[in-house]
């Protein structure tokens, strides 16, 4: 079954004349990822990968009924291209987008929930049920069909266990990147909601992080009684306090978001934690 | 970015918000100047974005000229919690009736900003005797005057009083949205003995990502980059985001700070020590890739570099040609593992086996982290005997 993206999926891409709309509109081709069309203001008419372009969301649904938007436009844009696609209908938007200001964020995330819409992001790989649809950048050769829902902080860190796990023949419901930034539109609760009612995932992987409260929040939530196994890795345990490592949420603030606090509220919440990203491998083969 | 207090009350000032006469001073003589303008006593406050100032001598109430010239000579170049004092403010001094609390904070446990209100003004607000009044701001639904009149009669601020505190809180959470200010804080907000409301101190930091549509003046730059040593500075300028680790010796570049964590704590948990943290983002090109190899090349007590990356905004073959390009013009020697897949992985394969690069394909990252320490011994054993 899969949560959020399956196989009627249809994607448009916002962006999509820009490097990166044209690189992965082509790559959402190859991996059979249902592109139906693209958004660019201004350049309604033109053609991308056999897709045609739209200057407005509005008009590319209409047209192609394209249910989710993949956003890869630069930061000053990501507001009005998520607002556009909001006001529009759009049920599913994924911004790609790194460095979108906190406060746009933070705004779209309350639009998207108060219209009922799924936003992923920003900063993110977005989403991807392997053989059935992807809205995002990940390469899904990386990724085959299972059982194991993935929802993770880091992007690159989601393609090493999904390929580590595809590679030990072990395939994935449905996995998903909730993005770097310091407030995104969906979280591991929101995630973990999902999952429990999905019949195809049998168990899942939390991959954290130190900074923000993601982690926190999903230990309480789960202290409340989940059906399904949790596996977890915060990433982290070796960084040093006060910086930012990388992307805007990854950093240790005082007291509060390290990777070691965070892995105890996991354990404290019946979650299995290993202190390496490799062990996850293990453990999930453990409990097949 | 943090803005020094001068410029974060510059920018208060401009939009309307009542702030101290006075003005800002590079030097001992321009100081003196500026006191003249004024009566005394005055405020002589080091311009550095830690707070704590008042306790460490930083903010001084000087009588007359020789005292001016006493503490502004002593501040100016001063270190104040590790910031170069470049700048300090001089400024009239308020006789005040009651000293205000007034912030608002990005809280993202929340998601909200919060706009936080007390009577416990001028200390450390995690130190008063109650917490302040909150009322959470989405950025979607309007924060209306009877939110903040409402705010301000918990606070126990009544009648005109109450009125004038609401209208500032107004007035400052619309800066909020407008500066991209994920902390703006007035802490003492003075009322005066002649009645004015007055922003004696402002902290105000606005979020780096949103510096595109914001004008910030040189001193609201550099004063961040103190900090940095001359390799953070490099990276820096070259878009690479990197931060060095003590005591490591093994180099990272990692596609995405996640995977570059991970690999940091998976050389830790191998027996080795990290070298750096380094993540060359999305969309890396072949010259910042070959930059974070000469980069970790020029750090000498690096014994060897893993290389961790996927092909996934990124292409496994434009990776793999920075590498190559940095290996031909010799930035790095030594032991090198490159774990890549992803987009363009066949090709990219090809071109760094073709060169002897050891490359992990379908490995994990431990295995990579194995086969560098493998590396590292077998090159320390054959320079012995």
């Amino acid at each position: 079954m899969a949560i959020w993206v399956d196989g009627d999926t249809r994607v448009m891409i916002q962006g999509i004349t820009g490097r990166q709309g044209r690189y992965h509109a082509a790559r959402t081709m190859e991996d059979h990822g249902r592109l139906v069309g693209g958004v660019v203001p201004g350049r309604g008419g033109a053609s991308v990968v056999g897709v045609p372009v739209f200057d407005r969301v509005a008009t590319c649904r209409a047209e192609t009924g394209a249910t989710a938007s993949l956003v890869l436009v630069p930061p000053p844009a990501v507001y009005d291209a998520v607002d556009e696609a909001i006001e529009a209908g759009v049920s599913l938007i994924v911004v790609v987008t790194e460095h979108v200001p906190v406060l746009d964020s933070l705004r779209l995330v309350h639009r998207a929930a108060q219209q009922g819409v799924r936003l992923i992001g920003p900063n993110t790989i977005g989403i991807i049920s392997p053989g059935l649809g992807k809205v995002g950048i990940m390469p899904a050769s990386l990724y085959r069909p299972g059982s194991v829902g993935i929802l993770s902080r880091s992007g690159t860190l989601t393609h090493e266990v999904a390929s580590n796990l595809s590679a030990c023949g072990i395939g994935q419901s449905t996995c998903i990147g909730v993005g770097g930034d310091s407030v995104v539109g969906t979280s591991f609760v929101d995630g973990l909601e999902q999952f429990r009612l999905d019949d195809q995932t049998e168990r899942i992987i939390l991959i954290g992080e130190i900074g923000g409260h993601l982690e926190q929040e999903a230990a309480a939530y789960l202290e409340q009684g989940y059906p399904k196994p949790v596996h977890a890795y915060v990433a982290g345990r070796t960084a040093p306090p006060a910086r930012r490592m990388g992307h805007a949420g990854a950093i240790v603030d005082g007291d509060s978001g390290q990777a070691s606090e965070k892995a105890r509220a996991f354990e404290q919440a019946g979650v299995r934690v290993v202190s390496v990203a490799d062990e996850l491998i293990a453990a999930i083969k453990e409990g097949q | 970015m943090d803005l020094l207090e001068f410029e974060a009350k510059r920018r208060l000032a401009q939009k309307g918000v009542p702030v101290p006469r006075g003005s800002v001073a590079f030097s001992v003589e321009a100081a003196i100047r500026a006191g003249c303008q004024l009566d005394f006593p005055l405020m002589v406050k080091a311009q550095v974005p830690s707070g704590g100032r008042k306790k460490a001598g930083a903010v001084v109430e000087v009588h007359d000229v020789d005292e001016l010239n006493v503490h502004a000579a002593r501040l100016l170049g001063s270190c104040v919690a590790g910031d170069r004092t470049r700048a300090v403010l001089i400024e009239e001094y308020l006789p005040t009736q009651q000293e205000i609390y007034l912030a608002f904070q990005l809280d993202t446990g929340r998601r909200e900003v919060l706009a936080l209100l007390s009577p416990y003004g001028g200390i450390d607000i995690e130190k008063a005797p109650e917490a302040p009044v909150m009322h959470g701001m989405n950025g979607v639904d309007p924060f209306m005057f009877k939110d903040a009149l409402r705010m301000a009669k918990e606070a126990g601020f009544e009648g005109n009083r109450g009125h004038e505190v609401a209208e500032l809180l107004v007035m400052l959470a619309e800066l909020v949205w407008h500066w991209d200010a994920t902390t703006l804080e007035i802490n003492p907000l003075l009322h005066t003995s002649d009645g004015r409301l007055i922003a004696a101190d402002a902290k105000i930091v606005i979020d780096e990502s949103a510096a595109f549509r914001h004008e910030l003046g040189q001193s609201e730059t550099t004063i961040s980059e103190d900090d940095e040593d001359d390799n953070e500075a490099r990276a820096r300028r070259m878009g690479l985001q990197f931060v060095p680790l003590s005591g490591g010796t093994i180099g990272i570049i990692a596609g995405g700070a996640g995977l570059a964590l991970a690999t940091m704590d998976t050389v830790r948990a191998l027996g080795s020590r990290p070298a750096n943290f380094l993540d060359v983002g999305g969309g890396v090109s072949r010259e910042k890739m070959a930059a974070a190899l000469e980069l970790l090349g020029s750090i000498a007590e690096i014994d060897g570099v893993i290389i961790n990356v996927f092909g996934g905004i990124n292409n496994c073959q434009v990776m793999a040609e920075g590498i190559l390009a940095a290996l031909a013009k010799g930035a790095i020697s030594g032991p090198l593992v490159v774990k890549m897949r992803g987009h363009e992985q066949e090709t990219a394969w090809k071109i760094l086996e073709q060169q002897s690069i050891e490359v992990v394909r379908w490995g994990t990252t431990g295995q990579a982290v194995k086969k560098l320490l493998k590396q590292i011994e077998d090159e320390a054993n054959g320079h012995m005997g």
